[in-house]
């Protein structure tokens, strides 16, 4: 059925605005509050926790969060880029994961043991997920031959 | 319930959320240690905002970017008389900045009707959705200069638009020299008070006109028999060239004995990036080995929903306005943008960069809304103008046109705008994402550019600001976009 002119005016006009509409209505309440919360509503998740943070290359949070929490403590973590779903993690185990070297050094840094144990898993996940960063990282930190029988990835 | 909103009413209530959500994203980034912390030390250490202007003069052989210092000197004062409160007053003026070009933009655009509201709409996607907007506010340098180019040749578009008079002359050439003495493609402001002139526009007089040439020659003897500044040659920074991103080793190997080919690629790349979004900074990156875990649903997006806008522009352009059938190009608001494209082009000619350019894709997206809006005219009367090639749009078939009107092709122009509409939406969210992007970037960079992973910015002895600078980003703008799924970032053209 053909529109009238001006019924096919006013859709018109509303096919152009529409998206616009959405997004201005979308993007000026999220804003709004950031704002007012400093937590936009959209596209702005934020880590749980220091392993979610560690896992997900947010060096800022985990400096901020360390100062808190028990570096050694594993948590229920989100990566969406390495892992399909959330698994329960250490930090260390997260930054391994995340596939860079330097989130496993600055989490060290910031106070998570390492012991021998440890640093085997830590080897043998980095070893699973073939990241030649990590791995050479973590072999500067133990060169002997690697064994991962028995040994549990945690994902 | 009674609907007796305005026009121009909803026009700025859109431009309000519009400003709202982008200065929000844009106040959450912290300063950022490129770019930023060096020049805030540097010009915190200078006695006065004379001193920083003087500094400013002398602080590089080929860049004549003094107001840069002075603009940071004065913020850092408001800065120290505020508590220290770094952050707040740098990226509060950042926001307020982007929430004015996008004031500005509505300003003189002027929608009247709710074609006009309608068309402001889209064009604020466009406006939003290009990748040169995006320059302008995810970094800072610790000021964007590139956004106050792009709002001082809009305010110089306004003036040119009023009634005129001695103040707004004076405006006029206020604008121009400080926008010169920002960034060289301030110059631009020049070109687009001469094009106003030549469009018909008298709100900035011959006179002010005059001015502003002899304020140029001034600008021209500053640099080149006093300060004794070269232009930039092959080399100096990297750049695009085809599909590759060049070295600076690269480049002066490759076009250091015939630089005006790598001269004449850039300026052309550089026009083409405002109307295609391809090339980016000199380098097709559309065109380079396609990520197989990464299909490049961006690069079909963005380039074909620039084809589209920019088909539309070159429409408008061709056509004559009723009173005296003048081709619509020699109008006001497209001479400009002509202006502003081919002079920013031509100041970028060593090294492409998006940023260069952002002034013109602001004045390309006022030119989309003006043809945007006349085609809304056209495509409701449906009635083919044998003046004009609209018809290209309408008519899917060759044949008799008193058939343009059929449900048929009614429902085809509704699903096509809608679509096209829709992709340009997706950009302008694209825009949000990148801007929570480069806040977590920025907070990043305070780590990890920093010891022990870095050597620092500023020497220990010398960095009086930098330790709360860092304090600062460390709490504030928190966001992880790598903490979205699906991988949006993707669909957006990053990793």
């Amino acid at each position: 059925m053909r529109l009238s002119a001006r019924r096919f005016r006013i859709l018109l006009t509303a096919a152009l605005a529409a998206p616009g509409l959405i997004v201005a209505v979308i993007t000026g309440a999220s804003g709004m509050s950031a704002w007012i919360f400093d937590r936009p509503l959209v596209l702005a998740p934020v880590a749980d926790n220091l392993a979610e943070a560690a896992g997900n290359r947010d060096v800022a949070d985990v400096v901020v969060m360390s100062g808190s929490v028990d570096l050694n403590h594993a948590e229920p973590a989100r990566i969406p880029l390495r892992l399909r779903e959330p698994a329960t993690l250490t930090p260390l185990e997260a930054a391994v994961i995340s596939e860079r070297a330097y989130m496993i050094r600055l989490v060290r840094d910031r106070g998570a043991r390492l012991d021998a144990d440890k640093l085997r898993t830590l080897r043998c996940i980095a070893q699973a997920r073939k990241d030649r960063g990590t791995i050479a990282y973590l072999t500067e930190l133990d060169a002997s031959p690697l064994n991962c029988e028995g040994v549990k990835a945690p994902f | 319930m009674s609907f007796d909103m305005t026009p121009r009413a909803a026009a700025w209530i859109v431009t309000a959320f519009i400003a709202c959500g982008v200065s929000a994203s844009v106040f959450r980034i912290p300063i950022q240690v490129s770019d930023s912390v060096e020049i805030l030390e540097v010009v915190d250490r200078e006695p006065s905002v004379t001193a920083a202007f003087v500094q400013g003069l002398h602080a590089s052989k080929t860049r004549l970017r003094p107001m840069r210092q002075v603009g940071t000197r004065v913020l850092l004062d408001v800065a120290h008389a505020t508590g220290d409160h770094y952050n707040v007053v740098f990226r509060g003026f950042h926001a307020a900045a982007a929430a004015l070009l996008i004031a500005l933009f509505t300003h003189v655009a002027r929608p009247r009707d709710w074609s006009g509201t309608a068309g402001l709409c889209f064009a604020m996607l466009v406006l939003t959705g290009l990748h040169t907007f995006g320059g302008m506010m995810r970094e800072a340098y610790p000021i964007n200069h590139f956004l106050l180019i792009a709002i001082y040749c809009l305010a110089a578009f306004a003036i040119a638009e009023s009634r005129g008079g001695i103040v707004a002359d004076f405006m006029a050439c206020a604008l121009f020299v400080i926008a010169s003495l920002t960034l060289e493609s301030g110059l631009v402001v020049f070109g687009v008070a001469l094009a106003a002139y030549l469009a018909g526009l008298r709100g900035i007089s011959r006179g002010a006109l005059v001015a502003m040439a002899v304020f140029a020659i001034g600008y021209v003897i500053l640099r080149v028999p006093l300060l004794h500044m070269t232009g930039n040659v092959v080399g100096e920074r990297q750049t695009g060239y085809g599909t590759e991103m060049l070295a600076t080793s690269e480049l002066r190997a490759r076009f250091g004995n015939m630089p005006w080919v790598l001269y004449g690629y850039t300026i052309v790349c550089s026009i083409l990036t405002v109307l295609l979004s391809q090339p980016v900074a000199g380098q097709w990156t559309a065109f380079a080995p396609w990520d197989p875990q990464a299909p490049p649903l961006f690069f079909l997006n963005d380039i074909g929903t620039s084809l589209v806008a920019t088909a539309v522009v070159v429409w408008y352009l061709r056509r004559r306005r009723p009173p005296d059938g003048r081709r619509r190009w020699r109008d006001p608001e497209p001479l400009t943008m002509l202006a502003v494209l081919v002079g920013s082009a031509i100041l970028s000619y060593a090294y492409a960069k998006s940023e260069i350019m952002s002034a013109a894709g602001v004045f390309y997206a006022l030119v989309v809304y003006l043809a945007v809006r006349e085609l809304l005219e056209v495509l409701v009367r449906l009635k083919p103008d044998p003046t004009n090639s609209v018809e290209v749009f309408v008519r899917l078939k060759p044949g008799p046109t008193k058939s343009v009107g059929s449900a048929f092709r009614q429902t085809m122009v509704l699903a096509v705008v809608l679509f096209v509409s829709t992709a340009w939406a997706w950009r302008a969210m694209g825009l949000q994402y990148r801007l929570q992007r480069g806040a977590f970037e920025a907070r990043s960079e305070w780590v990890l550019r920093m010891p022990p992973f870095s050597p620092p910015p500023v020497q220990p002895a010398e960095a009086r600001l930098t330790p709360r600078l860092l304090d600062e980003a460390l709490h504030r703008g928190r966001t992880n976009p790598f903490l979205l799924w699906p991988p949006y970032a993707r669909l957006w053209g990053e990793n």
